[in-house]
C-alpha cells in the first residue's frame, strides 16, 4: 500500500489508473467501478477526483498532474493515495520494469480470467438462454453462430501454426489443432436434430461479429505465439468450467429441446471431450518454453485478451439483436438486408465513412 | 444515376419503406420523404406493395396487376432515385460497365442502413454526451488510421498485375496520413495525441479494421468493393455538400468545434482527391466482361462492409454511452495488475 507523505514523493510517485476503471460522478461522490466492485470517494469535489483520475496515465508525477490541472499538490496527492489504496490506481515508480517470469505472467492471466469469465457470462445472451426467455430463433441462431465459431478453429489455430516461428511452441499448437480441427461436427449433429441439414448449416453466413471473433484470433496469430496463446487460453478456460457448462446445457435442453435429447447431447459430449484433452493448460505449456517475457509484450498480449473479451461480448450482443429481430432466421444466401433496430433516419453525411 | 426498370428488371424495395393505404390513396413512406399516389398510380402501388421483393420481373408484375411495364417503371422510379429500390436482375449483368453501374446503385441502397442507425438520431438530437462525441472522434481516428494496416496489405498481397498494384499503391499514398487531421481535431478538444494513439479501439472498430485487412489479402476486386460502400453515399453530390452537416453539429455541440472542423477538413480532402471514381470501376474496366464468381465476391464484400459499419456505429453508441467510461480508453499496462500476483 502506498503512502503519500513526504514532499519528495510528489515527484517520485507516477500514478496510473487501471485500464478498466470507470468513474461516475453523482452528487458529492465519485464512484469507481472495477472488476465488478464499487468504490466511492468523497472529501473534495467529485469532478476534481474524476479529473485527477483521468490525468493519472502513468506518465506524470503527482506534482506534474497538480501543475497540469492547476490544483494544489497535497489535494492531488491525497486523491492519488486514496485511488492507490482502493486498488484503482498503482504507483508505477514502485513497480519493477523487469521482464516477467512466465509463471508470474500465467498467474496474472488466470486471476484476470476469473473476473473476465464472470463478466462475459453475465451478458444477457446467457441469461436469456438459461431462463428460456430467448426466442427459438435466438436459440437456433446461437447454435448456428457457435457452429461457425467452432469451425473457425481452421481459421485461427491453423494460422497460428503457420505463423509460429518458435520451434519449441509450434508442436504444441499442432497437437492442439489435431485434437480440435473437426469439433464443429458436434454442432452439425445438434442442428440436424433440430431439423437443419448439414449442407444448409454450412451454407449460412456467419454474423459479422462471429467473424470478428475469428479475425481477432487471426490477428493474434500473426502477432506471435504468446499473443495467440493468451486469448486462446481464455477460450479454453471458459470451456473448462465443466460443471457449470453441463448445468447450463441441461437448462437449455429443458427449454428448447425437452423431447429431443439429440439436440443437446452432442454439446454435452463436446464439453466432456474438451475437458479430457486438458487444453486448459496450454498457456502454461507455451509460457514454459519462454525463459522471460518482456513487460511490454506481456502487456500487449494481455491487452489483446482484454479486447477479445469485448469482442466476445460484441458477439453475444449481436446474436441477441440479430436473431431477436422479427422474422430473423438462418442467414442463407445473399441476405440483402439486416433486420436490425432502426433509427428515424434523420440523416447524416456520407463523408463519415471515408 | 437511377436505374430504368425494363420488362426483365427484378425490383427490390428497401425494408425501410412503408406502404400506407387510405381511401384509395397510397402513401409510400421512406425515412427521407413521403410519396403520395392517387388514382391510377395508387392502384399500381397497391398492387406492387407485397411483390417488390426481387423475385418478380416487371413483366410478371405488369401482367398480375394489369398495367404496362412502362407504367410500373414510372411509378417506382422515384424510389430508385432515392436509392430505396434496386434492380436485382441488373446485378447479374455480365458486361463490366453495366455490372459496375448496378453494383454502385446497390451500394447506395445498402448503405442506407448505416445511416439509419440509432447513433445518428442521438448525435443529431443535440443530446449526445461529450463522451460519445469524443469517442466517435477517437474511433473515427482509428478507422481512418487503419489505412496503414489494410491498404499496404492490399498492395503487398496483390498478385494480379502491376497496374492493379499501382492503383492500390496510389490509393494508399493518398490516404496514409489522414489520421493526422483527427488527432489535430481531438487535440483542439483537449485530448492529447499520444493518449488517442495509445487508446485501444473498441471491439467493433477493431472488427471493421480486421475485416478490411482480411479482405485486403484476398481477391483485389472484393477488397475494392468495400470502398464502393464508403463512396456511394456521397456520389454525385456537389463538392462541399457535407458542410451543412458539420455546421449543424458545431451549433449543437460548440465545445467540440475543433473536432468537427477536423472532420470537415477531412471530408474536403477526400472531395479533392476525387474518390468517387472508385478503384473497382477502374479495375473491372480492364476487361469487357465479368465472371459470376468475381461478381459474387464483389457483392458479398459490399454487403458485408455494410454489416461491419452497422456494428461499428452500434459499438460506438453502446460503449461511449456507458456511464463512467474513460475517454480516451487506456491500454492495459501489466504493471497495474502485478500487485496481487
Amino acid at each position: 500500500m502506498a503512502s503519500i507523505k513526504a514532499a519528495v514523493e510528489l515527484d517520485q510517485c507516477i500514478p496510473a489508473l487501471r485500464w478498466d476503471a470507470r468513474v461516475v460522478v453523482e452528487g458529492d461522490l465519485a464512484t469507481f467501478r472495477i472488476d465488478g466492485e464499487t468504490v466511492e470517494l468523497s472529501g473534495t469535489s467529485p469532478e476534481l477526483i474524476k479529473t485527477i483520475a483521468a490525468a493519472a496515465d502513468g506518465t506524470k508525477s503527482i506534482r506534474a498532474i497538480a501543475d497540469q490541472l492547476g490544483s494544489r499538490d497535497h489535494v492531488v496527492g491525497a486523491v492519488v493515495k486514496a485511488l492507490i489504496e482502493a486498488g484503482i490506481a498503482v504507483d508505477l515508480a514502485s513497480r519493477s520494469d523487469n521482464d516477467l517470469d512466465p509463471r508470474q505472467f500465467t498467474s496474472i492471466c488466470r486471476r484476470l480470467f476469473g473476473s473476465w469469465k464472470y463478466r462475459l457470462f453475465s451478458h444477457p445472451l446467457w441469461e436469456l438462454l438459461r431462463s428460456g426467455e430467448a426466442t427459438k430463433a435466438q436459440f437456433t441462431g446461437w447454435l448456428i453462430e457457435t457452429y461457425h465459431f467452432i469451425e473457425g478453429v481452421n481459421d485461427r489455430l491453423a494460422l497460428s501454426i503457420a505463423e509460429c516461428a518458435d520451434h519449441r511452441i509450434k508442436p504444441l499448437f499442432i497437437r492442439h489443432y489435431f485434437e480440435e480441427y473437426d469439433h464443429s461436427h458436434f454442432f452439425i449433429s445438434a442442428l440436424r436434430a433440430l431439423g437443419y441439414d448439414a449442407a444448409l448449416v454450412e451454407s449460412t453466413r456467419p454474423l459479422p461479429s462471429t467473424m470478428a471473433v475469428l479475425n481477432h484470433m487471426r490477428n493474434c496469430a500473426r502477432r506471435g505465439p504468446l499473443e495467440y496463446a493468451v486469448s486462446s487460453a481464455f477460450l479454453e478456460s471458459a470451456g473448462a468450467e465443466r460443471a457449470s457448462g453441463l448445468t447450463f446445457l441441461e437448462r437449455v435442453r429443458e427449454h428448447y429441446a425437452p423431447d429431443r435429447p439429440r439436440v443437446i447431447q452432442p454439446l454435452i459430449e463436446h464439453v466432456k471431450l474438451d475437458e479430457a484433452y486438458g487444453h486448459n493448460q496450454m498457456l502454461e505449456l507455451v509460457c514454459d518454453k519462454m525463459p522471460r517475457i518482456p513487460r511490454e509484450r506481456a502487456s500487449e498480449a494481455l491487452g489483446l485478451c482484454a479486447l477479445f473479451i469485448e469482442t466476445l461480448e460484441l458477439w453475444s450482443t449481436d446474436i441477441v439483436r440479430y436473431y431477436g429481430a422479427p422474422a430473423a432466421g438462418p442467414r442463407i444466401g445473399a441476405a440483402l438486408q439486416r433486420p436490425l433496430r432502426m433509427g428515424k433516419g434523420n440523416g447524416s453525411n456520407g463523408s463519415v465513412l471515408r | 444515376m437511377a436505374a430504368s426498370f425494363g420488362e426483365n428488371a427484378k425490383p427490390l424495395v428497401s425494408p425501410y419503406v412503408a406502404f400506407e393505404e387510405s381511401n384509395g390513396d397510397v402513401d409510400v413512406v421512406t425515412p427521407d420523404a413521403t410519396f403520395s399516389y392517387s388514382g391510377f398510380g395508387a392502384r399500381i402501388m397497391s398492387g406492387l406493395k407485397e411483390s417488390l421483393d426481387g423475385n418478380n420481373r416487371v413483366s410478371e408484375l405488369a401482367t398480375r396487376i394489369g398495367v404496362s411495364g412502362s407504367k410500373i417503371n414510372e411509378a417506382i422510379a422515384v424510389l430508385a432515385e432515392d436509392a430505396y429500390l434496386i434492380d436485382l436482375a441488373a446485378l447479374e449483368e455480365t458486361q463490366s460497365s453495366e455490372f459496375f453501374d448496378a453494383y454502385f446503385e446497390a451500394c447506395k441502397f445498402w448503405a442506407k442502413e448505416i445511416f439509419l442507425q440509432p447513433f445518428w438520431d442521438v448525435l443529431l438530437s443535440g443530446k449526445a454526451s461529450r463522451s460519445l462525441i469524443l469517442g466517435w472522434g477517437i474511433e473515427f481516428f482509428h478507422y481512418a488510421n487503419s489505412a496503414n494496416e489494410h491498404m499496404p496489405a492490399s498492395v503487398a498481397y496483390c498478385r494480379t498485375d502491376k497496374a492493379t498494384r499501382r492503383l492500390l499503391s496510389h490509393h494508399y499514398l493518398e490516404e496514409h496520413d489522414h489520421g493526422e487531421m483527427f488527432l489535430a481535431g481531438l487535440e483542439a478538444c483537449g485530448i492529447s495525441r499520444s493518449s488517442v494513439i495509445e487508446a485501444p479501439p473498441i471491439a467493433s472498430t477493431r472488427a471493421l479494421i480486421h475485416f478490411l485487412s482480411e479482405l485486403a489479402v484476398g481477391e483485389p476486386a472484393a477488397y475494392m468493393s468495400a470502398f464502393g460502400i464508403m463512396q456511394a453515399p456521397t456520389a454525385n453530390r456537389p463538392k462541399g455538400s457535407f458542410n451543412n452537416f458539420y455546421d449543424r453539429l458545431e451549433r449543437l455541440y460548440p465545445s467540440e468545434k475543433g473536432l468537427f472542423d477536423a472532420l470537415k477538413k477531412h471530408a474536403a480532402t477526400d472531395d479533392e482527391l476525387g474518390h468517387e471514381i472508385t478503384l473497382l470501376k477502374r479495375f473491372i474496366a480492364k476487361e469487357e466482361t465479368i465472371n459470376p464468381e468475381r461478381r459474387q465476391k464483389i457483392l458479398d464484400a459490399a454487403r458485408a462492409t455494410v454489416e461491419y459499419f452497422v456494428l461499428y456505429f452500434e459499438g460506438i453508441l453502446d460503449y461511449y454511452s456507458t456511464p463512467g467510461v474513460m475517454v480516451p480508453r487506456r491500454a492495459l499496462d501489466i504493471r497495474t495488475v502485478l500487485q496481487d500476483a
